[in-house]
C-alpha cells in the first residue's frame, strides 16, 4: 500500500510530463504556422530528433558516470590528496569553458556528427559528476570512517559499506546536474550535424519560425525535467535512509 | 538492507567502455573511399537552407532529383565536412575563401535556380554628380573581379590569415590600378562604407585605396555591422558609397518577395527602382555572384564529370 | 591483557612526540582510565593499541601477541571500539550498526540476529522497538548505548573507549556510566577508557593512568590517586575537594542503613506505627512478598489516618530511588534533587535493598576526614 503510494508519487509526474510533450508535438504538427515549418514539424521527424537527443544524452551521461565516479573516488583517497586538489581546481576552471567551445574544439579533431557530439557531451558532463563524487567522499565525517576502520573493516569494505553509501546523495546531485546540463547542451549538437532537438531551435531562429523554436525548446525543457525526476526516483532507491 | 553492488566490476566496465568510446570518437567516419567512389549521396546544409522555400526543397524539385540523406549543421561547418569526406556534396556561399583553399568546386547553377547576388558600388546621386569620374574609377575594380578571383582573395584573408588591407593593396598593384604618381591636387571628401564580413571588407579596402590613389580624401567607414546599418548610413548621407548585392537590395531594401535569378535583369530592376525611389545610383556590377552554391570535392567532381547541378542530379539518379 | 613497552609516537613534521616512551600494563578484566588534559597523547595511545595509529617505536602486546605481527584488520575485529555517539553509521539501522563486526566476521545470519537482540537487551533497549530505527531517531544517550552494544557484539575480550560518554548531558552520562559498570561486572572485559573528566575516571576506573605531554605521570588505583597524588600536576588535576570526589568511589550498596523498617501492604496501621516507633528512621517502607518496593509511609503522616486502614491504602509513591551500583555521589545528587533526607536503593531494578540517609553520608565523610 505504501509502496503503491510512492510509486504513484514517482510515476504520475512522469506521465504528466510525457503527456505535456505529446500535447506540444500534437499541437504544432496540427498548427505548424506555414509550409516552411510544416516540412520539419511531422511526427516522424520530431520523433527522430527526440530519439537522437535522448540517445546522445543517455550515452554521454552513462559514460560520464562510468568514468567520473571511479575517478572521483580514486582522487578522494587520502594519499592522492594533491591530485584531488589539482583535479578539483582543473575541473572548476574547465567548467567555465562554454559548451559550444568544447563542441567546436572537438569538431576540429574528431570531425562532425553524432559521435563527436556524444564525446563532447561526455567530456562536459564528466566535470560535475567528478566534482560531486570528490566532494561527496570528502564530506563523509572522518569520525565515522575512523570508527569503521577501528572496528576492523578493510579499506575496501569501508569504501563500499560506509563512504559510498554516505556520499551517494552528493554524487547523485552531481549526476542530476550533469544530465540536466547535458539535455540543454545537446541542443548545440545540431551545429555539427548531430541532430537532436537543437535542429528545431536553430532552424526556428534562422528562419524566424517561432513554432519550431517553441517546439524544440519546450521539448528539451520537458526532457530535462523528466530526466531529473527519473534520477530523483533512482536516488531515493539507492539513498541510505 | 545491504545491496550487493559489484563495485570492482562496475569500475572495470566503466573504464573499458570509456576507453573504447574514446577510441571510437577519435576514429571519425567517412562516406567515401576513393575519388568518385560515393556510396551514399549525403548533403550537408545549414538549417536555413534546409527549409527555405528557395532552398533545398525547391532546388531538388527544380532539378528533379533527391539526395539520399541530408545532414543539417552550422553554415561554417559544411565546408570542413565536405573537405574531410564526411559528405560528398555540401551547400555554401559561392565566393567563400575555403572553396579554393580546401580544393572544392562550385557546381554551376545551370537552371538559374538561385537568386543572384552580384555586388555593385551604390553611390548617392549628388556625390556622383559632383564627381562623375567615380564611375570610371570603380569600374576598374568591378570589371576585374570574377568568382575565382574573389574566392582566392577571400581565402587569403580567411584561410591564410593575411590582413584585408594588404590583400587589397596587393591585388590593386598586381592589376596595375595604382599609379606611381598620384595626382597632387586634392579632390573632395568621400565616405566609403562596407558590411563586416571578409568580402565586403576587401571591396571596401580596394575602394578606399583606389580612391585615395586618385586624389580623393577618403573617410574610411568600412566594417559597419549589418546590411541595414550600412544602407541607412548611405541613405542619411553618413557615407557616400558602398558595395551592395543586387539580390539583397531587391529582397531586403526594396522589399520584393520574388527573387530574380538573372544577373542582368536583377541589376536593371534594382538600378531603376533605387534611383527613382532613393536617389541612389548603381554603378556597373562585378561578375561574381555571392549566392548559395552547391559544392563538391574537385577530385570527385572531375572523376564523375560533374560540372553543373544538372550533372549532379543525373549522376545521383543513375546511382 | 595489554602491555605497552616504551611506545613512542612522533608524527612527521612535528618536533615533540605525542606519546613518549610510554610503558603501561593493563591487567585482564580491569578498567584502565587514560586521564589527562587534551593533547596529552591519551587518544593516540588508545589508537595505537588497535593500530589505527602505528607506533614510531616500542612494542604493544595484546593478549600476549605483538600487534606488529598481527594483521591489523584481524586485530581490530577482536577489539571492541567505542567513540562518541557520532561514530554510529547514520545510513544503517541500529541492528545493522550492532551487527557490523559479526558481519565482518561472516557469522551466519541467525547468529547475528540473536546477537543483535542480546546486545540491545544488554544495554537496555527493547529490540523490537529499536532494531529497525536509524541512529538519527534516537536520543544521545540511546545512541551511546548502541555504540557500546556495537563494540560488544562479537564478544571481544578487550574494549577501547574514547571519551564514549563525552557528548551527553550529565544526568544521562551518570546513567550510562552506572549501566556500563553493571555490564562490566558481568563481562569482565579488559577496558581502556580515555577521558579528561576526573569524576568519570574515579568512578569508572580500576586503575587510572595520568598522562601529561605524552608521558605517564602516575598509574595507580583511584584511591591512591586521591590520597597520594604524586606531584602538583596530579594534585591539580584531581582538584581540591578530594573528599567529595571520594564519594565517587563508594557504591551505595556498601553503606546501606542497617535496619530499615519494612512492612507488608496488608499490615494494619497499628503495626506500622509500632514498627516505626522502634526505628530511628522516620519512615516505613512498604514491600510485597518479593521485596519489591511499593511505596513509603512517612512517620509524621501516621496521625492523619483514623487507624482502620491497611498499609496498602496509605503509602505514597517514591521518586528518590537509586540502583545499588550507583555511587554515593549519585545518591547525594538524587537526595539534593528530590529535597529528601534519604534515597531508596534497589537491587536489579526492583528488589528493595535498603536506604542511604544524608546522616549516614555525613558520618562517612567525617570518618574520612579524621
Amino acid at each position: 500500500m505504501r509502496l503503491n503510494k510512492e510509486w504513484t508519487k514517482f510515476s504520475l509526474p512522469l506521465f504528466l510530463l510525457a503527456g505535456a510533450g505529446f500535447l506540444v508535438i500534437w499541437y504544432f504538427v496540427k498548427n505548424p504556422g506555414g509550409a516552411m515549418a510544416a516540412r520539419i514539424l511531422t511526427y516522424q521527424h520530431i520523433g527522430w530528433l527526440l530519439a537522437q537527443h535522448i540517445l546522445m544524452v543517455l550515452i554521454s551521461s552513462f559514460m560520464a558516470i562510468m568514468t567520473a565516479v571511479p575517478l572521483g573516488i580514486i582522487v578522494s583517497r587520502p594519499r592522492l590528496r594533491v591530485a584531488g586538489v589539482i583535479i578539483e581546481n582543473t575541473v572548476n576552471i574547465a567548467q567555465t569553458v562554454p559548451s559550444i567551445a568544447v563542441l567546436a574544439l572537438f569538431f576540429t579533431f574528431l570531425g562532425l556528427g553524432f559521435s563527436t557530439a556524444v564525446f563532447a557531451l561526455w567530456l562536459y558532463s564528466l566535470l560535475p559528476v567528478l566534482r560531486n563524487t570528490y566532494a561527496g567522499m570528502k564530506l563523509v565525517p572522518a569520525e565515522i570512517v575512523e570508527a569503521a576502520k577501528g572496528m576492523g573493516m578493510s579499506p575496501r569494505r569501508v569504501l563500499t559499506r560506509i563512504e559510498l553509501p554516505l556520499a551517494i546523495p552528493v554524487i547523485m546531485a552531481g549526476i542530476r546536474t550533469a544530465v540536466v546540463i547535458n539535455v540543454g547542451t545537446a541542443t548545440l549538437a545540431t551545429f555539427i550535424g548531430a541532430g537532436g532537438l537543437g535542429h528545431l531551435i536553430v532552424t526556428g531562429i534562422t528562419v524566424q519560425r517561432h513554432e519550431l523554436l517553441f517546439t524544440g525548446s519546450v521539448l528539451s525543457a520537458l526532457l530535462a525535467i523528466f530526466c531529473d525526476h527519473m534520477l530523483g526516483g533512482l536516488e531515493s532507491l539507492v539513498r541510505p535512509g | 538492507m545491504a545491496r550487493k553492488i559489484p563495485w570492482k566490476l562496475v569500475l572495470v566496465i566503466g573504464i573499458v567502455f570509456s576507453m573504447g568510446f574514446l577510441a571510437a570518437g577519435c576514429g571519425g567516419g567517412s562516406t567515401q573511399t576513393g575519388a568518385g567512389q560515393i556510396s551514399k549521396w549525403v548533403f550537408a546544409t545549414d538549417h536555413e537552407f534546409s527549409v527555405r522555400p528557395d532552398g533545398l526543397p525547391e532546388l531538388q524539385k527544380a532539378y528533379d532529383f533527391q539526395f539520399d540523406d541530408i545532414r543539417v549543421m552550422d553554415l561554417g561547418v559544411t565546408y570542413g565536412a565536405l573537405k574531410d569526406g564526411e559528405v560528398p556534396v555540401a551547400m555554401g556561399f559561392a565566393t567563400d575563401g575555403r572553396i579554393g583553399a580546401y580544393g572544392l568546386v562550385n557546381l554551376e547553377d545551370d537552371k538559374h535556380f538561385f537568386p543572384v547576388y552580384n555586388p555593385a558600388p551604390v553611390v548617392r546621386k549628388e556625390v556622383l554628380d559632383k564627381y562623375p569620374e567615380l564611375e570610371e574609377i570603380l569600374k576598374k575594380i568591378s570589371s576585374r573581379l570574377d568568382t575565382e578571383t574573389m574566392i582566392d582573395l577571400n581565402g587569403q584573408v580567411d584561410v591564410e590569415g593575411k590582413e584585408v588591407t594588404d590583400v587589397a593593396k596587393e591585388w590593386l598593384t598586381e592589376e596595375g590600378l595604382l599609379s606611381e604618381t598620384p595626382p597632387s591636387e586634392k579632390k573632395g571628401k568621400i565616405g566609403v562604407g562596407s558590411k563586416e564580413f571578409t568580402e565586403q571588407l576587401l571591396l571596401g579596402a580596394m575602394t578606399v585605396q583606389l580612391l585615395e590613389n586618385n586624389g580623393f580624401e577618403v573617410e574610411d567607414k568600412t566594417g559597419l555591422a549589418g546590411t541595414n546599418v550600412v544602407r541607412q548610413a548611405l541613405e542619411t548621407g553618413e557615407i557616400d558609397l558602398y558595395w551592395e548585392y543586387t539580390g539583397t537590395a531587391w529582397l531586403a531594401h526594396l522589399g520584393h518577395e520574388e527573387p530574380i535569378t538573372d544577373s542582368q535583369e536583377a541589376f536593371q530592376k534594382v538600378k531603376e527602382e533605387d534611383l527613382a525611389k532613393n536617389n541612389l545610383v548603381w554603378l556597373d556590377y562585378a561578375d561574381f555572384d555571392n549566392t548559395y552554391t552547391l559544392m563538391m570535392r574537385k577530385e570527385d567532381a572531375d572523376a564523375l564529370g560533374i560540372k553543373t547541378i544538372s550533372d549532379l542530379a543525373r549522376v545521383i539518379k543513375e546511382d | 591483557m595489554i602491555r605497552l613497552e616504551r611506545v613512542t609516537k612522533l608524527y612527521a613534521g612535528q618536533k615533540n612526540p605525542v606519546v613518549n616512551e610510554l610503558t603501561l600494563e593493563i591487567p585482564a578484566g580491569e578498567v584502565c582510565i587514560l586521564l589527562g588534559p587534551s593533547g596529552c597523547g591519551k587518544t593516540t595511545t588508545l589508537k595505537m593499541i588497535n593500530r589505527l595509529v602505528a607506533p614510531t617505536s616500542g612494542e604493544i602486546y595484546v593478549n600476549g601477541q605483538n600487534t606488529r605481527e598481527v594483521d591489523p584488520i584481524k586485530l581490530r575485529l577482536n577489539i571492541g571500539y567505542v567513540i562518541q555517539e557520532i561514530g554510529l553509521f547514520p545510513h544503517m539501522t541500529i541492528a545493522e550498526n550492532i551487527a557490523t563486526v559479526p558481519r565482518e566476521k561472516k557469522w551466519p545470519r541467525d547468529k547475528i540476529r540473536a546477537c543483535v537482540h542480546e546486545m540491545l537487551r544488554l544495554v537496555g533497549l527493547e529490540p523490537d522497538l529499536y532494531s529497525e530505527r536509524k541512529p538519527a531517531t534516537l536520543s544521545g544517550g540511546q545512541r551511546q548505548r548502541v555504540g557500546v552494544a556495537r563494540a560488544l557484539a562479537a564478544d571481544p575480550s578487550i574494549l577501547l573507549m574514547d571519551e564514549p560518554f563525552g557528548a551527553v548531558d550529565p544526568i544521562t552520562r551518570s546513567h550510562l556510566q552506572n549501566e556500563f559498570l553493571r555490564i562490566q561486572e558481568k563481562m569482565r572485559k579488559t577496558v581502556v577508557f580515555v577521558t579528561h573528566d576526573i569524576d568519570e575516571a574515579i568512578k569508572m576506573g580500576d586503575k587510572i593512568a595520568v598522562m601529561r605531554e605524552g608521558k605517564l605521570v602516575q598509574y595507580d588505583s583511584p584511591e591512591k590517586l586521591l590520597s597520594a597524588p604524586k606531584d602538583d600536576f596530579v594534585e591539580k588535576l584531581v582538584g581540591h575537594n578530594r573528599t567529595l570526589k571520594r564519594l565517587h568511589l563508594i557504591q551505595v550498596k556498601d553503606v546501606l542503613h542497617k535496619e530499615t523498617p519494612v512492612v507488608k501492604p496488608e499490615s494494619s496501621l497499628e503495626d506500622v506505627a509500632r514498627i516505626s516507633s522502634q526505628s530511628k528512621i522516620r519512615a516505613v517502607f512498604v514491600v510485597d512478598q518479593d521485596r519489591r518496593l511499593l511505596g513509603v509511609i512517612p512517620s509524621n503522616k501516621l496521625n492523619n489516618w483514623n487507624g482502620n486502614e491497611k498499609a496498602a491504602d496509605v503509602f505514597e509513591p517514591l521518586q528518590n530511588i537509586i540502583e545499588a551500583k550507583a555511587t554515593l555521589n549519585d545518591a547525594l545528587s538524587v537526595m539534593l534533587g528530590a529535597g529528601e533526607w534519604y534515597v531508596a536503593v534497589l537491587n536489579n531494578g526492583s528488589e528493595f535493598a535498603g536506604i542511604v540517609t544524608l546522616g549516614g553520608l555525613l558520618e562517612l565523610v567525617k570518618e574520612d576526614a579524621a
